[in-house]
């Protein structure tokens, strides 16, 4: 009897996703495509350079974001201050390391620049998980996600307020990482920089992607995202996995804050921006979905850079804005989202 | 290779075992019986490490399992098929049996375990690809058992492998569990389906409310009244 009941719940209940679940989904991507082809007859290919470039570095740190998520279910806000860390990092190594190295080798500075940013952020990450998140783990079990989410906030608030105190309110940025002047493509012309962003977007990302997918420690996680118990009885220190779980994910961050220096010079409120960008980004993938954040993070790009050329940059997040509170109302669980579960719900 | 000493343990402030000795011999199969919320699950997971004693101890290969995790223990060579499975419903039965061996670093015995869980259980190769999340029930159970093998355990710690199951897919995963038993690896099994487990144990324990009530040989424990009435609607 119950074979048949289950068969039948299955089959109402996989017909029910694809009624109401699909179409808000292809939907989505047909409007971004729209606006891709549209906005680049109208204002050229610069729209989806830019899109392109700012997706690339939104989906970095969304990416971490959804990766603390679901692995640790802790709703990270002070996911801005790590894209602090990697702007200050990243101004202080350039600045002493870019005078020294001159010639040939000119082209070096910034790789080392990201590459610290990204270690330093990394390490940054992991302590503050030991000393904190560690000990919650094994203390607190009710309200985790609430719980997390007030600690997180005060993080931001002390590692701003910290800053201010060490380097105060200047703004220490740098014009360009690249001296070489633009690159042109399909007759635009696109700063070097921009070019280095995506690229260290492309390969970090990949890189992401590909450890989670195949490298032992990418599969850890993903088993501790998917049964903390089940993990613990294949021998999986699940600690030690969400240690670094949260170093990968600030790591992220410091080298999207590093690698956009250009832009965003460091002060102590460069990462709420990149904050918010990143929550919006992740609510409109779905928690807790690294994929999902990455085209999530494309899109919203698109359409900042879309509405911050057509209508004007005050509106550049309000568009987006409107986007989300839309898809949510017909997807509350995001674009690629399963529910939401508690650590230990699962 | 297993003692249990006077083992007291609970969840919060409700109190499951009370002051539980058992032992487990190498080579052994031992069963633990008893009604539905005697503390058979919760004594598996104190053995397991998923829990911890309240007072007692256990001792695993002559080691005191006191104050180790759930994943220490899995390496000192406990594997624990728990009652909910516990399988990574998101990831393919290959990858899930990947992940049994996460604490086996040579790949050679990895491909030797693999094999040997595909040759016992000849479903789960045929769908290795699949996710575990869609696989049948009786499949996810070959699966966890499997998936348990993958750290070539010394101890098999098995919670109702029946549950849930027709009786001929139980009679499957029974006969793979006395294959393994014959092989020579010792089992720890709950169970609640008292014929099938008594034929093929060689000791048992009936827990009820949290306490041994009876032990001894399988074969003796058939005959006695208690079991017979209770657990077998005989007499
Ligand atoms: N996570 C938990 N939190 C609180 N109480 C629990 C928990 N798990 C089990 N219990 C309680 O502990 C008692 C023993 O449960 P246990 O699961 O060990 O029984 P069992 O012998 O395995 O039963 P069954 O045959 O139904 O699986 C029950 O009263 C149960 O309600
Ligand atoms: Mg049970």
């Amino acid at each position: 009897m119950s074979a048949v009941k289950q068969a039948r719940r299955h089959g109402r209940r996989s017909r029910l996703e694809f009624a109401s679940m699909r179409s808000p989904v292809v939907l989505t991507l047909a409007v971004t495509a729209a606006v891709a082809i549209v906005g680049t007859a109208r204002a050229g290919p610069f729209i989806i350079v830019n899109g392109l470039v700012t997706g690339a570095i939104w989906a970095l740190v969304a990416a971490g974001l959804a990766l603390v998520f679901g692995v640790m279910n802790i709703p990270n806000f002070a996911q801005g201050e790590f894209f602090l860390v990697g702007s200050l990092s990243g101004y202080l190594v350039f600045t002493n390391v870019s005078p020294r190295i001159g010639g040939g080798l000119a082209w070096a500075a910034p790789i080392i620049t990201i590459l610290v940013a990204l270690l330093v952020g990394m390490l940054v990450g992991g302590l503050l998980d030991v000393v904190i998140f560690g000990q919650m783990r094994r203390r607190i079990r009710e309200q985790w996600v609430m719980n997390t989410f007030v600690v997180t906030v005060g993080i931001s608030v002390v590692m701003i307020n910290g800053y201010q105190l060490i380097w105060g309110t200047d703004y220490r940025g740098i014009p360009a990482y690249f001296t070489a002047p633009p690159i042109h493509v399909l007759g635009v012309g696109i700063a070097i920089d921009r070019v280095f962003a995506l690229a260290v977007g492309a390969v970090a990302i990949s890189g992401l992607w590909a450890l989670l997918r195949f490298a032992r420690l990418g599969r850890a996680i993903r088993a501790v995202s998917q049964d903390e118990a089940g993990a613990l009885m294949s021998g999986i220190d699940i600690s030690r996995i969400q240690t670094l779980t949260f170093a990968i994910s600030s790591g992220l961050a410091a080298l999207a804050g590093a690698t956009l220096l250009f832009n965003f010079p460091a002060f102590p409120y460069v990462g709420i921006k990149p904050l918010y960008v990143a929550w919006t980004v992740v609510i409109l993938a779905g928690l807790g979905n690294v994929g999902g954040a990455v085209v999530a993070g494309f899109i919203i790009a698109l359409f900042q850079t879309s509405t911050s050329y057509f209508i004007g940059s005050q509106w550049e997040d309000v568009v987006p804005f409107a986007l989300i509170v839309v898809i949510l109302a017909l997807r509350p669980n995001g674009l690629f989202g399963r529910g939401v579960r508690g650590v230990w719900e699962q | 290779m297993l003692e249990v000493e006077a083992v007291d343990s609970g969840y919060g402030f409700l109190q499951v075992l009370h002051g539980v000795n058992l032992r487990v011999e190498e080579g052994e199969l031992v069963a633990i019986l008893g009604p539905n919320g005697a503390g058979k699950s919760t004594m598996l997971k104190c053995i397991a490490g998923m829990l911890r004693p309240w007072r007692g101890e256990i001792r695993f290969r002559n080691r005191s399992l006191a104050g180790l995790k759930a994943n220490r223990v899995s390496r000192l060579g406990m594997g624990y098929v728990s009652e909910t499975l516990n399988l990574f419903t998101g990831m393919s039965v290959y990858e899930n049996l990947l992940l049994g061996a996460y604490a086996i670093t040579d790949h050679e015995i990895r491909r030797q375990s693999l094999d040997f869980v595909f040759d016992l259980f000849p479903r789960l190769a045929e769908r290795r690809p699949q996710l575990a999340g869609t696989l049948s029930g009786g499949e996810r159970k070959m699966l966890a058992i499997g998936r348990a093998l993958m750290g070539r355990p010394a101890l098999l710690l098995v919670d109702e492998p029946s549950l849930g199951l027709a009786p001929l897919l139980t009679q499957s995963v029974f006969a793979a569990l006395k294959r393994l038993s014959q092989d020579g690896l010792t089992i720890l099994l709950v169970e609640q389906n008292v014929p099938g487990t008594l034929e093929m144990a060689d000791r048992a324990y009936v827990l009820e409310q949290g306490a041994v009530v009876l032990e001894g040989p399988a074969r003796r424990l058939q005959e006695t009244a208690h079991i017979q009435e209770v657990y077998m609607g005989l007499r």
